[in-house]
């Protein structure tokens, strides 16, 4: 009885306060919106450097040209390095295998069948033991006969590393952005919740006279703030759906259909909403439990 | 059931509410607080719902003692106290039915024993047909009837009325009286505030008068003013 109880009178006090309600329910939108626009960007990036961070192996391309003793002799100068505990793991990738890992990455591998001959280079694939020392093994390689003059050796820790900054900075201005957000909520919810306080302030004092309790005064102010969250959490997530439908989708579409797929995945869309309402409710809440615990002493 | 002990209040400097008064009130009784405007009855009355807490001396209500009581507790000290004021002090935006309906809703009654006692008590105040009537759609003695069986539908112990007739004409005031004496027949203890002389003169019940914060006089089955006493004390012939 008592949750019934407290719903028809934070509803009442809803329909009591109109504007002041649309007011904090818009408050709750445009946070909630930011923050669930914000939230899929943020782990996109975030799951794309860590791609990028797995990617700190060092690939010597061998020349076409090369002679298999030349390639034998760049295989021990590599095990050389193993033994001296710079490389950890070196595989050998031949031209055909090169291949079949590109045909795998394409969307449409039909383009390939269209080339006269395979221009992928064969490869060691070397995966230093710690990527710090990268360079070092790239010095002790470079000039080998075996290897491509033209394509050389390629390691990815410097991009690496300044991904790895980028998205450090992300990190942190995404989450001062969230925080100053949901804050704001908090406050804004807090203030309306006290306008709804003091218009009815006469009336809480009635209500203390004839023997109610604090929280029995509380809590359908705080169930009102709770439906300010929800409300506003509920029209943030339509709205996020219908761009989601309208605008993001199509250009994932785009972005399949050009010639390399990124798998770096990001949040679902279920999970996001649900994550977005439970984050309007607890705004809610929070809001008119701060405000109200400064409030109503007997 | 409600005894003062020495009970001081001092407002601001110079502002005295209650000075030193020390008074008992068993249970069962109906008591007359009189006195002119400023005289102390409504800190009185204050004073026994723990509104405002005494600078000196006890104060014990139904055995319980204010001085000592937590904060907490003062919620349930209220329902055991009916209170009518003289602004009524009614919730505006909910009926008359939802109005006496909040003081059992706080004591966490059921819908069930909400839907049998409120009719009871409205059709005890002679409101029956006014049961979804907003307050400002209703006079000054029916608001002040809802005020009354919002005070009394819990069947408290205590029932206190600060100028409960102060807004209301002659005829009106004597309906209210009435009702509040039919309470008190019920074994329930009354006490009102009020500077209606003709009333209490009428009803010839206990009469404690105040002045400046004092009391001047404590006195059964007695009138308004002292002038009047020599009769009221006249005793009966025979
Ligand atoms: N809130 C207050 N602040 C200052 N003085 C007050 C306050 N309430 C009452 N008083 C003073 O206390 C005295 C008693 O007041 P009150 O108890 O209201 O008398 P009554 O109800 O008999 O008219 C008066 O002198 C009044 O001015
Ligand atoms: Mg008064």
């Amino acid at each position: 009885m008592r949750p019934g109880f407290f719903l028809a009178e934070a509803l009442r006090s809803i329909r009591a306060n109109a504007a002041i309600s649309i007011a904090a329910t818009v408050t709750v939108l445009i946070a909630v919106f930011i923050l669930g626009a914000f939230i899929p960007s943020f782990l996109y990036v975030q799951n794309t450097v860590d791609q990028q961070k797995d990617k700190v192996d060092i690939n010597v391309f061998i020349a076409d040209s090369a002679t298999v003793q030349q390639v034998n002799g760049l295989q021990r100068n590599i095990d050389g390095l193993r033994e001296q505990g710079l490389v950890r793991e070196s595989t050998y990738v031949s031209k055909d295998d090169a291949l079949a890992d590109l045909r795998e990455r394409l969307r449409d591998p039909s383009v390939l069948e269209e080339l006269p001959s395979n221009p992928l280079p064969a490869s060691f694939n070397v995966l230093p033991a710690d990527p710090g020392q990268s360079q070092q093994i790239v010095v002790a390689l470079q000039g080998h006969p075996a290897v491509d003059a033209d394509l050389g050796i390629s390691f990815a820790s410097d991009t690496a590393d300044r991904l790895l900054t980028v998205a450090r900075v992300i990190q942190y201005a995404g989450g001062a952005l969230i925080l100053v957000l949901l804050v704001a909520s908090i406050l804004l919810i807090g203030n309306t919740i006290r306008l709804s306080f003091v218009a009815r302030r006469r009336e809480v004092e009635v209500m203390k006279l004839v023997g109610a309790t604090n929280w029995f005064i509380r809590w359908p102010f705080v169930i009102e703030g709770i439906l300010f969250g929800l409300a506003g959490a509920t029209v943030a997530v339509a709205m996020l759906f219908g761009i989601k439908v309208l605008v993001v989708d199509s250009w994932a579409a785009d972005a399949d259909s050009a010639l390399t797929r990124n798998d770096a995945g990001t949040i679902g869309f279920l999970a996001l909403a649900a994550i977005l309402v439970a984050a309007g409710a607890i705004v809610g809440a929070l809001g008119s439990g701060i405000t109200l615990r400064r409030f109503l002493r007997v | 059931m409600v005894i003062f002990d020495g009970v001081r209040k001092v407002y601001g400097q110079d502002s005295i509410g209650l000075d030193r008064l020390s008074l008992s009130i068993e249970h069962g009784e109906f008591v007359f607080l009189v006195g002119p405007s400023g005289s102390g009855k409504s800190t009185f009355i204050r004073l026994l719902i723990k509104e405002i807490e005494a600078d000196e001396g006890t104060i014990t209500v139904g055995g319980r003692n204010l001085n000592s009581m937590r904060r907490g507790r003062v919620p349930y000290l209220r329902r055991s106290i009916g209170c009518v004021f003289q602004d009524y002090k009614l919730l505006p935006g909910r009926t008359v039915h939802d109005n006496v309906a909040y003081a059992l809703q706080v004591t966490g009654e059921t819908p069930r024993g909400i839907r049998r006692k409120v009719p009871e008590i409205l059709s005890l105040v002679g409101l029956s047909e006014m049961a979804q009537r907003l307050p400002d759609e209703l006079s000054g003695g029916e608001q002040q009837r809802v005020s009354v069986a919002r005070a009394f539908v819990n069947h408290p112990r205590l029932l206190i009325a600060d100028e409960p007739t102060g807004n209301l004409d002659p005829d009106t005031s004597i309906g209210i009286m009435q009702l509040l004496y039919r309470i008190n027949r019920t074994g329930t203890t009354v006490i009102m505030a009020t500077h209606d002389r003709e009333m209490v003169d009428k009803m010839q019940m206990r009469v404690v008068a105040l002045d400046h914060g004092r009391l001047v006089r404590d006195q059964r089955r007695a009138s308004y003013s002292r002038a009047d006493v020599g009769a009221a004390r006249t005793p009966p012939a025979g």
